[in-house]
């Protein structure tokens, strides 16, 4: 499943948006390569939330620009930044609770799909091959997420953290070069937490893709990320490898309020 | 923006062990077998026996057949979809009209498809340039929100106001100057769609010279309801469009509006028959092939009519909704029926896995309304005349009960609702006693049931043992004190309706469905030696070490 | 100069219309507004409030009223209460639940009979021409329909108000539709319309001002009574503290019952207060336009509604800013445009149509119930 991407990426360059006199987010800039496992992290309000709708396609930047492998993508809807191979969880689980777990991560494959309405109404060939594939592709996308075994379980009655890797399972199967995890250890334990932070390299390893990460919990972010952007207030105040970035001074204050 | 498609998975490189084509043969085999029964039943009911032994069974088993249709197509909408739809007999109406007026008016017989087709192409024609013209307006409107958030707003206020004023001033004349622009556009639009009809028809007239004569009769019925039901799924479109930007509550009530609008405009259309409607609609049964013929004369002995073997009005809606069901079923169980419920769930969660909300909700309101207009066509091509006065808010609302009776999300609940809501008032009027019978069957489901599961069903059928038991004290106590419990037949309704909200409100069958979804998939039995090597505990460092 | 004297005849059409249009759709908003619920039923305590009102007037009884519809009626509460006691298994089962049901028996049963037969024995108010006995009618009205919005909101919207918000859409529907057919059933009402006796109001027919326009004493009765009805609301809605616990709850709901406010109660009498109004508007509506009809409250109670979105749901000041435009609007189609009187009806959806597309939180805003 490891396919080469010579690709530049993810891209955001000067990305600002306002809400009328409010800067959200100033001069914002990130960079995620297929293979990164990068941070985003800052203080509530920070504008790590706005940034990332930036750059989902919730809304369209006020200045800068947004690029993926290169073509602007910066006003795209949601749609649009999928089918470009960005894919995303979110903070509060969004699952489609009435849906089998199996059927949440097919829905991921409907992209791909080349029968069109008249194979779905008379049942061609073509329409048997493409469902038994993506039955097949799905069981194996849950088989490495460890939840093959609940594949017919209505979404919704899923403890919590086999819920929280559905959406990420979901977020895979649209076959994404870069993935977007929107704090994934939201009410967590320590436990599930150390599981969380195993399945993401895991995931970026098999999957050879990049994976940007938005988090409060420091230590989680510490111990995985390999390159990690600080905001506060709207503004990047740091960016670099954790180490440097633990002992940056405007970190230390942005996050304890007085100088180390 | 290319599309994703030439690095998509690709999906056919996972050889199912067995050929597509098996699949596809045995899901379609059983339909030419149903068609014939359904061809059989229709030729017996057309006999004169049946007539005369169970002819008032007619009436109930066409009202069953179109129940059924709309509340199957609702389904789609309203449970399948998630957008709540009350104005689903607009639909209805569309196709019933849309079909009763060329037919009435080209082939007065059912033996001229020709021009009837030609009226048709001549109406895409017209909706398209109009609708065009409408489109780039709109697009105008909206693009003019970039030089100013209010523009939007204030235009469409203006055009409105000058609609309105330009028609109320332009009505005080006989022959309205040149000045009345909106005015002269739309009797523009009119007279253009006449000359387009008329000059169609001698085109029209060839065709029906191609057609082999026995043929025509089917082929204008057909035309008929494929026009019918395109019109009534360009009204779905109509409806839909507006409809993405509203939710819950406000969705119901702006279609319940939208279907009222449909009435007032038909009823405002004078070739459509205004407040009377359209009367001596040529019916299927007339047409050459419309009756069977085996026949019992008089005297009792079979008696071939002068047509072949025919097919009847009950054939031709029953098939109809053979094919509806079938229809709906397919496209709900699969890709593009997961991608609706998927909208219908959560639509941000959707458009952020790649699935276009807008093109799936449009999509069930069009094939949902398509399939109404089915209905509407061969309802006014089966009662002869049709009325705008019967196409009522009221039967909205029964529709919409019969679906959220069923279930939402279950074709079958709303089959078996529809069934059901058809026939109580029926049953209503003249009270049939459930014992012994009705708790006979109750007993032998029971029986039946303690062989295959009966846990599921228990509930449900203590349920209907209890239900029985009701009908019966009430049949009691009716005959006992004299009341007539027709004349409350509609309050039995309402009063259920509200019980079983308070009560089960996930329906009869809780959005499940009688028959499985599927075969039980074939999934591949053990692991491929990859995912077994590369669990998260054999990660290395993060990269995978092969 | 005629044209404009007919322009402003039809101005003040258009303002009696819409003050009656107004009064119901106060009802739809307050209801929306705190618990985002349409309520369907709303235009049927319209009807029921008409149909009191000719009952008390005219001092008759139901035709006929025999023991087994007692008998039915009191059957179906046992099941409904049962149903209750079975969803609610933990719940304790005192008088406070026993009382609705046993409160709805009394409106649907007995209560016309008894009314009827009270308001014969009181001088003054069996049919005769005065204004004691037009309040008297429309008194009684009001407290009827006042305890049956409360007892519909108790037995109907109250055990699902957790559930989703298609099922609450669905009672309110079923419970329109039995207000409806059970009025059309010979035994309450029966489907043919009654005249109601406007006349009982004194001089109703003439007109206080009559030339250039016409104001008759029917318009005048309807813009006092509504002033005077609105004029109490906002001052419960704005000075009261039940009013501001009102408001309170139809900003947040959740955090309304954190504030220690009684959620249940203030829904109640959201619902108590907007079928009072229903109820006033169903008498003027009688008096105006004087036949009455068990399907009478499906038109206006749709209008009313699409008045309320228009102003702005949840917002009273829009509800009736909405409707007065509405009424306006309505009238003018009638008078001006070709084949007006066939699709006025219409204009009140297409309205509808526009504003939802345009501006979906209506003119004035929503979520807010604001000042009156």
């Amino acid at each position: 499943m490891k396919t080469s991407h010579a690709a530049a990426g993810l891209e955001a360059r000067c990305v600002s948006r306002n809400f009328g006199g409010l800067r959200a987010v100033t001069d914002f800039s990130l960079h995620v390569k297929c293979g990164d496992l990068v941070g985003l992290i800052g203080p509530n309000g920070a504008g790590k939330t706005t940034a990332f709708n930036v750059i989902t396609g919730v809304y369209g930047p006020s200045a800068g620009t947004v690029c993926m492998n290169g073509r602007r993508i910066d006003g795209y809807n949601p749609v649009q930044i999928n089918r470009c191979g960005i894919a995303r969880t979110f903070q509060n689980i969004r699952l489609f609770q009435n849906l089998t777990v199996l059927d949440n991560v097919i829905v991921g494959f409907n992209q791909s799909a080349e029968h069109g309405l008249f194979g779905t109404i008379f049942r061609t060939a073509k329409f048997a091959r493409e469902r038994a594939a993506s039955e097949a592709r799905g069981m194996e996308l849950l088989r490495t997420l460890r939840l093959d075994d609940k594949a017919d379980y209505i979404a919704k009655n899923l403890p919590y953290g086999d819920q929280r890797r559905l959406e990420i399972a979901r977020a895979l199967a649209t076959n994404p070069r870069i993935l977007l995890l929107d704090e994934p250890a939201a009410g967590m334990n320590p436990q599930e937490k150390k599981e969380l932070m195993d399945l993401i390299r895991f995931i970026r390893g098999k999957f050879d893709i990049g994976i940007l990460v938005i988090e409060h919990d420091m230590k989680l972010v510490m111990s995985i990320c390999e390159y990690l952007t600080v905001l506060d207030h709207g503004e990047t105040i740091a960016t670099g490898t954790p180490d440097e970035v633990q002992n940056d001074p405007k970190v230390i204050e942005a996050y304890l309020g007085e100088p180390a | 923006m290319s599309s994703k498609k030439s690095d998509n998975i690709d999906l056919s490189a996972h050889r199912p062990p067995w050929n597509g084509w098996l699949s596809t043969v045995s899901c379609n085999a059983p339909l030419p077998i149903l068609f014939l029964l359904v061809w059989l039943v229709g030729t017996w009911i057309d006999t004169r026996d049946f007539q005369r032994n169970y002819g008032w069974y007619k009436n109930i088993l066409f009202d069953t057949g179109f129940a059924i249709i709309l509340a199957v197509s609702l389904q789609l909408i309203n449970g399948f979809s998630g957008q709540f739809s009350l104005g689903h007999i607009g639909f209805m109406m569309v196709g019933a009209f849309l079909a009763a007026y060329p037919v009435k008016a080209f082939s007065a017989k059912l033996t001229d498809p020709g021009p009837m087709l030609m009226f048709f192409v001549a109406l895409a024609i017209t909706v398209a340039v109009v609708g065009t013209v409408l489109i780039l307006l709109f697009w105008g409107i909206r693009y003019s929100r970039k030089l100013h958030p209010l523009l939007p707003t204030v235009l469409i206020i203006l055009l409105f106001v000058w609609l309105m004023v330009d028609l109320a001033r332009a009505a005080t004349y006989e022959h309205p100057p040149a000045r009345f622009i909106l005015t002269h556009g739309i009797s523009g639009v009119a007279s253009s769609f006449n000359w387009l009809v008329e000059h169609g028809q001698q085109f029209g007239a060839k065709l029906t010279m191609w057609s082999p004569k026995s043929w025509r009769g089917p082929l204008c019925i057909i035309i008929a309801m494929l026009g019918g039901a395109s019109c009534a799924g360009v009204t779905g479109l109509v409806v839909g469009m507006p409809a993405l930007r509203l939710r819950g509550d406000y969705l119901a009530i702006a279609t319940l509006g939208m279907g009222e609008i449909i009435n007032r405009v038909i009823i405002l259309t004078p070739a459509l028959g205004g407040a009377l409607g359209l009367g001596s609609i040529p019916r299927i049964k007339d047409t050459a092939l419309g009756k069977a013929f085996i026949d019992t004369n008089a005297n009792g002995r079979i008696d071939t009519g002068e047509s072949f073997i025919g097919f009847s009005e009950f054939a031709w809606l029953y098939m109809m909704v053979i094919i509806t069901i079938v229809v709906i079923w397919r496209l709900a169980y699969s890709a593009k029926g997961r991608a609706i419920m998927a909208v219908r769930e959560d639509e941000i969660a959707a458009s952020a896995v790649g699935i276009d909300t807008t093109h799936h909700k449009v999509v069930a309101f069009v094939i949902g309304a398509f399939f109404a207009g089915i209905a509407g066509a061969l309802y006014a091509m089966q009662k002869s005349s049709i009325d705008p006065k019967s196409f009522t808010m009221q039967r909205s609302i029964e529709i919409v009960v019969m679906v959220t009776l069923g279930g939402l999300g279950s074709i079958s609940g709303a089959v078996l609702a529809a069934i059901l809501l058809t026939i109580l008032p029926e049953l209503l009027r003249d009270p049939p006693s459930a014992w012994p019978w009705g708790f006979v069957a109750v007993g032998v489901i029971f029986i039946g049931l303690l062989i295959w599961d009966w846990r599921r069903f228990l509930p449900g059928l203590i349920v209907c043992a209890g239900l029985l038991g009701i009908w019966q004290l009430l049949r009691m106590s009716a005959q006992r004190y004299g009341v007539s419990l027709p004349d409350l037949r509609m309050v039995i309704y309402s009063l259920m309706l509200v019980l079983m909200m308070l009560l089960r409100p996930q329906g009869l069958l809780g959005g499940r469905e009688l028959w499985p979804k599927r075969r039980a998939p074939q999934r591949e039995a053990a692991p491929t030696e990859e995912s077994r090597q590369l669990g998260p505990e054999n990660m290395v460092e993060g990269r995978v070490e092969t | 100069m005629q044209e404009f004297y007919t322009f402003l005849q039809q101005l003040i059409n258009g303002l009696s219309q819409g003050s009656i249009y107004a009064l119901i759709a106060v009802g739809y908003t307050m209801v929306y507004g705190v618990l985002q619920l349409i309520n369907f039923a709303h235009g049927d305590v319209f009807m029921v409030g008409a149909m009191v009102a000719m009952y008390v007037a005219t001092g008759r009884v139901p035709p006929t009223m025999p023991i087994w519809m007692h008998g039915l009626i009191i059957g179906v509460l046992l099941i409904a209460f049962a149903a209750m006691a079975v969803s609610r298994r933990s719940a304790k089962l005192g008088a406070m639940e026993v009382l609705p049901f046993v409160g709805i028996y009394v409106v649907l049963a007995p209560s016309l009979y008894l009314v009827g037969k009270v308001s014969a024995g009181i001088p003054g108010s069996k049919w005769q021409v005065s204004y004691l006995s037009s309040f008297f009618v429309l008194l009684v009205s009001l407290v009827v329909c006042g305890l049956l919005g409360f007892l519909i909101e108790r037995l109907a919207y109250r055990p699902l108000r957790d559930r989703p918000r298609i099922n609450s859409l669905i009672t309110a529907i079923g419970i329109s539709l039995l207000l409806e057919f059970g009025g059309q059933h010979r035994s309450v009402f029966g489907p043919t319309p009654q005249s109601f006796p406007a006349e009982m109001v004194p001089n109703i027919k003439s007109a206080i001002i009559d030339t250039p326009v016409r104001i008759g004493r029917a318009d005048a009765l309807i813009f006092i009574v509504t002033i005077i009805l609105m004029s109490a609301l906002s001052y419960i809605v704005m000075k009261t503290k039940t009013g501001l616990a009102l408001r309170a709850v139809s900003y947040r709901f959740d955090t309304a019952s954190l504030m220690g406010i009684n959620i249940n109660r203030i829904v109640s009498f959201t619902f108590v207060l907007g079928s009072t109004l229903a109820a006033a508007a169903g008498f003027l509506y009688a008096v105006q336009y004087p036949t009455v009809n068990p399907l009478m409250g499906l038109q206006p109670g749709v209008k009313a509604f699409v008045a309320g979105v228009f102003g702005g749901i949840g917002n009273i000041t829009g509800a009736v800013v909405g409707a007065i435009l509405l009424g306006l609007v309505e009238v003018l189609v009638k008078g001006y445009m070709p084949n007006g009187s066939q699709y006025s009806d219409a204009v009140a959806f297409v309205i509808l149509i526009v504003i939802l597309l345009v501006k979906p939180s209506g003119l004035l805003g929503k979520n807010v119930v604001e000042k009156v």
